[in-house]
This record gives C-alpha cells, structure tokens and sequence, in this order.
C-alpha cells in the first residue's frame, strides 16, 4: 500500500531509518512462527524522543505501529497484517546500569537476554529467564511475551524478575512503572499489568530487571524411560517428593533421534523420552537431593537414570536440549512449535493424546516440554506448501488446544495470543473478561494503535 | 439508601445476611460516623455478582471487607454504600496436592487455610502481619507479606489465577491452574495491591510449596545501626536467608513486651534459613564462624521472637494507637536511612520505632502518636522522607487519610500518571462504585463522594 506520510517519519527519524522497499517490507513481514502480514513501512528508532514523536504521530492518525524487537516471537505478535509501521527497537541496545549489590540492572529494550546474562555474571549474579531464544531474543521481547526458559520451575519467568519500566504511552507521554524499590505506595502496581500484554498497552524504552546470586553448584542427570507417557508420569511424582529441581525438561523419542543423528551426543535413541532434571543451591546436600530424585526417577518407572559426572557431560546433556528445536528443524521442510499448558499430573494424558493425533493425521510430532511446568511444545513437521498437510496441522491445532483447555490448562505457557491463538481465544477467555481487559487495553492506547487486532480483539471488528 | 434497595440486596443474599442494624455496620466502618448503610454476606459468587450488578444500577459504593484488619490502611472513610463482607465464603473449592495448587473461596481465613494444606505436607508460602484471621482475598487485595518475602517473593508469587466480580457485575476468571499462562493480561497479579478498586475476588487459585525440610533462627545484637547493618550486607551477600530482619533499640524494647529477650541490648538481627537440612546447616556454620556472638534460637524462642516481631505493631501501638509509615530505599542505603533516621527521631521522637525488613530494604516507623492526630508528627514524618528522597528512597504513611506523600510520589512517575490511572480505573468500572474509597485511587478520582 503506498503510504502518504513518509515524509512526516522521515522528519523524526531521518531519511536512513525508514524503509519501504519490497525487499525490506518482506524482511519484516514475519516473525518465528507462521503467520505472514507486510507492513507499509519499517522505522528504525534510535531514542526516546524519536518513538514519542513516532506514537504521537501514528496515534494522530490512526496507523496500526508494531514495536518489534528481534522478532523471535512465535505467536505473530510482530506482525503487521494490517499494514502500518513496523517499529524496530533493535538499536536501543544498552545496558544502562548494573548495580550489583541492589541485584538491579536496567537496561534498553533491545538488548538480548543473552547480552543480560553476560553483563551480570562477572558479579556472580544471575538474570533468571533463559528463553532457548536468549541469544537473539530482546528484553522488549522478553518482557512482551513474559518469556520463560529452562529453570521456570524453581525461579520463575520473565514477570517474577522485571521489577519496573519506563514506557511511552501512545499519546507521546512517558511515565514509569515500578522501578527499584519495594512497591509499597499506595498505587495500582502497573508493572504487573505490563508484563506479557505483547506490545498492546505502551511500548517500554527502559526496563529494571531483579538480578538473583547464581547458584553455587548444580547436580544434573538424564533419566530414560520407555515411553511417553512414562515420563509423564515421573513428572509430578519428582514435584510431589517436596524436591523442586531448577530443571525438569522433557524429549521424546523423536527429538532424541533428531538431536543425536545432528549432533552425536550418545543419547539413548531407543528411549521412549528423556527427562533432563538439575538440582542446583549450595554443593553441600546437592548430592543427597540428586540420589533422591534418581531414587524416585527409578521407581515411577525409569529404566537408567544416569547422573552427569563431569562438566563436559553435563554440557553435553545441555546442548542437546537447547539444539533440540534445530534438529528437529532439520527433518521437514517446516515445523511449528505449539505451546499449551496442562496442569503437571496431566502431562500423560495430552502426551497420549499428541500421539493418537500424530498417527491420526499421520503428521509426525515431536515432542518437547518443559514438563515442570506442565508446558509442552509439540514440535508438528510439515511442508507449507503441501495444502493436505496444512489442513492436517491445523486440525492438530485445533484438537490440541481444545483438549488443554478440557484438561484444565491454557493455550500458552510462553509464547502468546498474537494472532497465532486468536481463533481459539473464545475456548479460555470468556467474553466478558475480554471486555474487562479491552476497557484495560483501551485505557492506554484508546486508538488501538499498537499492535491493533490481536492479544485482546475487539469482538465488533 | 433507599428502602427498595436494602429490599434488592436481601433478596439476593437472604435476609439474615443482609443486616442494617447500626452495631454490625460500625464494625464495617472507619470512624464513629463513617459507616455503611448496609453489610451484605453473600454465600457464593452469583450473590456477590447479584449485589455489584444492585450497586451498578443505582451508583451506589460498594466495598469489598475480608476480616477488616487492614482497613484503616488501605481505605478512608466513607459514609454510606454497601459493605460486602466475603466471610461468608470461606470454602476450599479444590485441594489439587498433586499439583500444588488450592483453589478457595476469598473468604478463607489465613488459618483455616494452613491447617488444610498441612495435612499434604503442602503450605502457602506468604505470611501476612496481620492476625491469622485475615482472609486470602484480602491478603492479595492489600499485598500483605511478612519476612518471608525476601526468600519466597510477595502474594503475587504465589498465586496462578482468580474468579472476580467485576465492576459492572460480570464474573470473570483470570489466570488458570498451571504455573505458565499467557492467555490473558496479567490481571491475576494485577489485582494484588488494589484494594478492592477494580472488582471483588470471589475465589483464588493458590500455589502451594512443600514445606521445608529444616528451618534455622539466627540472632545477633550489636550496640549500633551502623554495625547491625555492616553483619545484614554480610548476611545478605553471602548466604541466602529466607528472612533477614532488623530492629533497633526501641523495636527490641517491644519485643522483649512480647517476651522474647535477645539477652544483650541494642540493635536487633533476626534472620532465617530454610531449606534442605545440609544447605541450612552449612549456611549457620558459615555465620557462627563470622560472628562468633550469633545465638542459634531453639523452637521455643523461635516461636517467641517471630510472633513478637508479628505483634510489633499492636503491642507498640496499645491502647493509644500508633502511625505507620513505610519506607523503600536501596539496599545500599538502608544502614544510612536508618542511621540517620535514628538520629532524627533521637531528637524528638525517641518512643518512635524502627524496623526493617532489612534484605529488601523496606523499613517500617512507628510513631507514638494516634493516627487522628497526624500534625503531631507531620513534621518528623516530612524530615524522615527527605532523608528518604535523598537516597533515592520513598516513604509513605500507611495509616492515616492524609495522600500528599504518595500523590506527589505518584505524580513524579510522569505528567500523564494520574490521567492514565483514572482512565483504568473508569474503564472498568465506568460508575465509579468500587471501593471508591480505596486509598491507592482516591488520589486519582474526582466527584466519587460516597452516597447514602
Ligand atoms: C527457536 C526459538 C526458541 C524459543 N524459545 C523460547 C523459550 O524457551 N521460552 C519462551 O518464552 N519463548 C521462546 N521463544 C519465543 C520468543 O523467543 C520469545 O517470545 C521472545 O521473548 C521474543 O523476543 P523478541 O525480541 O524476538 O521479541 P519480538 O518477537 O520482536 O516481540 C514480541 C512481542 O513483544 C512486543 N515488544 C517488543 N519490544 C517491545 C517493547 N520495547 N515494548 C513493548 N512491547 C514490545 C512486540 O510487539 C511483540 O508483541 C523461542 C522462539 C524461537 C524461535
């Protein structure tokens, strides 16, 4: 669509920072996941002042605006698919402070997870959320989806470690939320309302993360067993011991033989699954913790539990886990990684359940899950471009998050409603409660400018 | 309020839990005049929708009341409306041990919910100040948290979703029962610290944790602030309490009321570890060995000295009545703050307290003086929160009517602050009766005098 108003960005953000060429609309058309829309235009901001004007400007007009950080999203929350601005925020890229001993850093919205993580540790500090995505994914991200990562279990997500923000509001206007201190004024806590609502409220230029003492020791196995379901079952018999492992992360078969056949670990290709568990805190007692958990492992089932020895193999059981998404990557011509949640002592019964629709549909499904928190991620191969197909995983879709919902859980862990989710909304939110976060949504951007048409739809539209 | 609608309102709730008579409105209310013309005592959800959609159709206050522990500091006085008292729903809707959750009717008091969930070897790992009375919706409503927080987070920790009334009397259900949920805003986590302003909470779901396989008390006592907060960075930096309190002379003085006697005087280091027995050990060796004066406290006086840090406030406060003001600074800066709070309060206010939730530098100070009385102390209380601005700090005053500390705190966040509350707030509940009196809005709203 041609755009009438390049000149007006232009004027705030220069000639360089604006991008219409077919080329590059195509670049920023999609974001991880599968869902394609073209923005108008791409800006490309450098400072507060430029995304005031820029909201100031769009918000005057009624333009859809996309922040964007990396655009590792996997719900198509970076999308633009109804045109507008796509606004990247990739070059606000600076951690502004680390403060060490207030366990704070704030840092630009654009400055990846794995930037945080590198900044903090020379302090023996640590920034808790290690999305699989942290070495390309942003905190604007980070905070946008509340991402979550490998050791939620035990510490938490995104939203338990970001303590505050500075944000423009879409009328130009900056306020901060939260910040270093306890929140003790007599306020509504608005950071909590900020974390995960996907870039639809305001967009943050600054944001205050809790820093946490690393952990001293850790203690990691790999525990195997025959089938699925059986390691579904070891989950919540683990949990319900009163031992709360920092890691509690499943493969199945499929992603063994993907990872192995890729990276040649020594995996046990014959498993059924794997759990990759770690214990972590003081060294002391760390011992005891892992035998008890292999002890339980054992006896719900498992057929070897086997305890890293070394660093190298600890690093070993590591690597497979976090490449697991690539090697699965490598066996079709596309996957999609789906994202639902089931209460923990469910986990067989959806296991169960992917594997009767993987034979149904005769659609392969690997499966992964951050089984501690009863997160699974289906990872569904196909090929876009075969129709049949297509119409297969979207009944997989379909089935799946349906049969979450009926189980108790959710239609996202970790990845959001986007536009990925937006069709199956009406299964969890009802519509009463989406007209009480609309009157919230509206409050911040009543021209629903950011990201317009997803997360929280207007019902009407 | 008119007879019609005191006859709506026991319609809905039957008419022994819908009461007008004057000694059970006084108890729902804030001063000798500033009473409700009605409590309501609805015994589920519909009811509460029932009475909200009353007071929606009429614009009439309605406001939320647990046990009413906290009311004087998160309310001000309002004179008319409807008192919805949640006792009534006091329910454990689900107890899922299997995957740590609860889910329980908001009117659960903090101890009948305790007693339940021990029986799994399971427990809700917030620990309000407050009497064991209070009730769950109103420790999430007033982010009520003791010591513990340091170790185990606030309420907002330890909670994955609720079922709500609305302002405008729809039931709404945020969050869910899985520990990860990205399917809605936050609104689960926003309702803590709300007051009651933006809908009432039927039903929340908990989650839970095991109880910890050993938990150990530690307690030092140095002459000074300057030398109790040098031991609280050692404590704190090296080790990982669960807890990790401070309190000076005065503080220690109301404690030794409630019995316990840290056997020395002065300055006050209560901390706490919890967790699996070896790491709890390890971590009492390592202080033993730095301060060779730390007491291990046995059961006995742990229960002591943790219930008189509970009771530090009504006991300081006894028949007179006492301000509380609450104060956030760095870490970094507490032993400087209190320091030369101390000093400050040495010149005119030496019956005033002090004591810290030292690890997440928050500091409470308790004046000798009754909350009717504010001017008394108005000016301490302003030279105290200079001393906090001046480390980037802030101080409020919890119980009393008077906003300009927070106003004016909230007003720094950014010129559009207020307008941008205001419109939250009007956008879900467009008549402005929810809890209009609620202390963290009141600043924000304008013409929601009570009716009556
Ligand atoms: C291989 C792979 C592995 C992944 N692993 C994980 C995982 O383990 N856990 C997990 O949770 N997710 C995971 N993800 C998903 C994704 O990485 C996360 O959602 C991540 O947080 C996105 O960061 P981003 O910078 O790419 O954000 P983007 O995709 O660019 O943006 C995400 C959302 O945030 C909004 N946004 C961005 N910046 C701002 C800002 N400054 N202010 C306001 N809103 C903003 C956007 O509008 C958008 O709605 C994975 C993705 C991939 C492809």
């Amino acid at each position: 669509m041609a755009v009438d108003y390049l000149n007006d960005l232009i004027s705030i953000v220069g000639k360089e920072n604006v991008l219409t060429s077919e080329i590059s609309l195509d670049t920023y058309k999609y974001d991880a996941g599968l869902i394609y829309g073209n923005p108008d235009v791409v800006v490309f901001v450098e400072n507060e002042e430029q995304i005031a004007s820029l909201l100031k400007f769009a918000n005057s007009r009624k333009i859809p605006l996309v922040p964007r950080g990396n655009g590792m999203g996997l719900s198509g929350g970076t999308v633009a698919q109804l045109g507008g601005i796509v606004m990247v925020m990739t070059r606000l890229n600076k951690i502004l402070e680390v403060d060490p001993e207030n366990r704070v850093a704030v840092v630009q919205p654009g400055v990846t997870n794995m930037e945080v993580q590198k900044a903090v540790a020379p302090y023996g500090l640590v920034y808790m959320p290690d999305p699989a995505s942290q070495k390309v994914s942003t905190m604007g991200g980070n905070l946008g989806e509340n991402a979550g990562g490998m050791r939620g279990i035990k510490y938490g997500v995104t939203k338990d470690h970001i303590i505050g923000a500075e944000v423009i509001l879409t009328n130009g206007e900056t306020v901060q939320i939260g910040g270093k201190l306890e929140p003790i004024a007599q306020e509504l806590n608005l950071n909590l309302l900020l974390q995960q609502s996907e870039g639809t409220l305001c967009v943050a230029t600054k944001i205050y993360l809790k820093l946490s003492p690393a952990p001293k020791a850790q203690r990691t196995m790999l525990s195997i067993y025959k089938t699925l379901e059986d390691a579904g079952k070891a989950v919540s018999a683990i949990i319900a011991k009163g031992i709360i492992p920092c890691t509690l992360e499943l493969m199945d078969n499929k992603v063994i033989n993907a990872v192995e056949e890729w990276l040649h670990i020594g995996l046990p290709v014959h498993a059924g699954a794997v759990l990759l568990i770690e214990v972590d805190g003081w060294d002391v007692g760390l011992d005891r913790q892992a035998q008890q958990i292999v002890d339980i492992c054992k006896e719900v089932g498992a057929l070897e539990v086997k305890l890293a020895r070394n660093e190298k193999e600890r690093a070993d059981l590591w690597v497979a886990r976090r490449m697991s998404i690539g090697a699965m990557g490598r066996m079709r011509p596309n996957y999609d990684m789906e994202d639902a949640t089931v209460p923990r002592n469910k986990l067989p019964e959806i296991f169960k359940y992917v594997t009767s629709l993987s034979e149904e549909t005769n659609i392969p499904i690997g499966m992964l899950a951050h089984a501690g928190d009863g997160n699974l991620h289906p990872l569904v191969l196909f090929d876009e471009r075969d129709e049949d197909e297509m119409r297969r995983v979207q009944y997989i879709r379909d089935k799946l998050f349906r049969k979450a919902i009926e189980l108790g859980g959710t239609l996202s862990g970790e990845h959001g409603v986007g536009l990925g989710k937006l069709e199956f909304l009406n299964l969890a939110i009802s519509k009463e409660y989406l007209k009480y976060m609309r009157a919230e949504r509206l409050a911040f951007d009543p021209n629903e400018i950011l990201n317009r048409g997803k997360t929280v739809p207007d019902p009407a539209a | 309020m008119r007879q019609e609608t005191i006859n709506a309102l026991q319609k809905i709730v039957g008419e022994n839990n819908c009461k007008t008579d004057e000694a059970i409105r006084r108890q729902h209310g804030y001063s000798d005049t500033a009473i409700p013309d009605v409590v309501v005592y609805p015994q589920n959800s519909q009811q509460v929708a029932d009475i909200v959609k009353v007071a929606y159709n009429e614009g009439i206050p309605v406001v939320p009341w647990g046990a009413g522990t906290k009311a004087r500091i998160g309310l001000l006085p309002q004179t008319g409306g409807i008192a919805v008292n949640m006792t009534g729903m006091n329910q454990i809707v689900e107890y899922d041990y299997e995957n740590q959750t609860a889910y329980v009717e908001a009117g659960i008091s903090y101890k009948a919910l305790q007693e339940v969930l021990i029986t799994h070897n399971l427990f809700w790992p917030v620990e309000p100040i407050e009497s064991d009375d209070c009730t769950v919706g109103g420790i999430l409503v007033s982010n009520a948290a003791g010591p513990t927080k340091l170790g185990y987070g606030d309420v907002k920790h330890h909670l994955l979703g609720l079922e709500m009334v609305t302002p405008t009397g729809d039931i709404i259900n945020p969050g869910g029962k899985t520990v990860k949920n990205v399917q809605d805003y936050d609104n689960t986590r926003f309702m803590v610290g709300s007051w009651g302003s933006l809908g009432i909470i039927t039903k929340v779901m908990l989650k839970l944790k095991p109880m910890p396989e050993k938990e150990t008390t530690v307690f030092l006592t140095f002459n000074d602030i300057e030398s109790a907060y040098a031991a609280v960075r050692t404590i704190r930096n090296e080790t990982t309490p669960l807890a990790l309190e401070m309190m000076d002379n005065v503080a220690m003085s109301v404690m030794a009321k409630s019995g316990f006697n840290s056997g020395g005087n002065g300055v006050g280091v209560m901390f706490l570890y919890s967790g699996f027995i070896e790491q709890v050990d390890v971590m009492v060796d390592y202080v033993q060995k730095k301060f060779n004066s730390a007491v291990v406290l046995d059961e006995k006086a742990t229960a002591t000295a943790w219930q008189a840090r509970q009771q530090m406030f009504p006991v300081f406060a006894g028949q007179r009545g006492a301000i509380l003001a609450t104060v956030a600074v760095p870490f970094t800066a507490l032993g400087r703050f209190m320091r030369q709070a101390r000093a400050e309060l040495d010149k005119n206010r030496k019956g005033a307290a002090m004591v810290a939730h030292a690890g997440n530098g928050q500091i409470h100070v308790l004046l000798d003086q009754s909350p009717e009385a504010y001017a008394g102390v108005q000016e301490i209380v302003n030279r105290l929160a200079s001393l906090a601005s001046d480390v980037d700090g802030l101080l409020v005053v919890n119980n009393i009517t008077d906003m300009t500390l927070t106003r004016r705190w909230v007003e720094g966040r950014g010129r559009a602050m207020i307008d941008l509350m205001a419109r939250i707030k009007s956008g879900v509940d467009p008549h402005h009766i929810m809890a209009p009196n609620s202390k963290v809005l009141s600043y924000v709203l304008n013409g929601t005098k009570a009716v009556s």
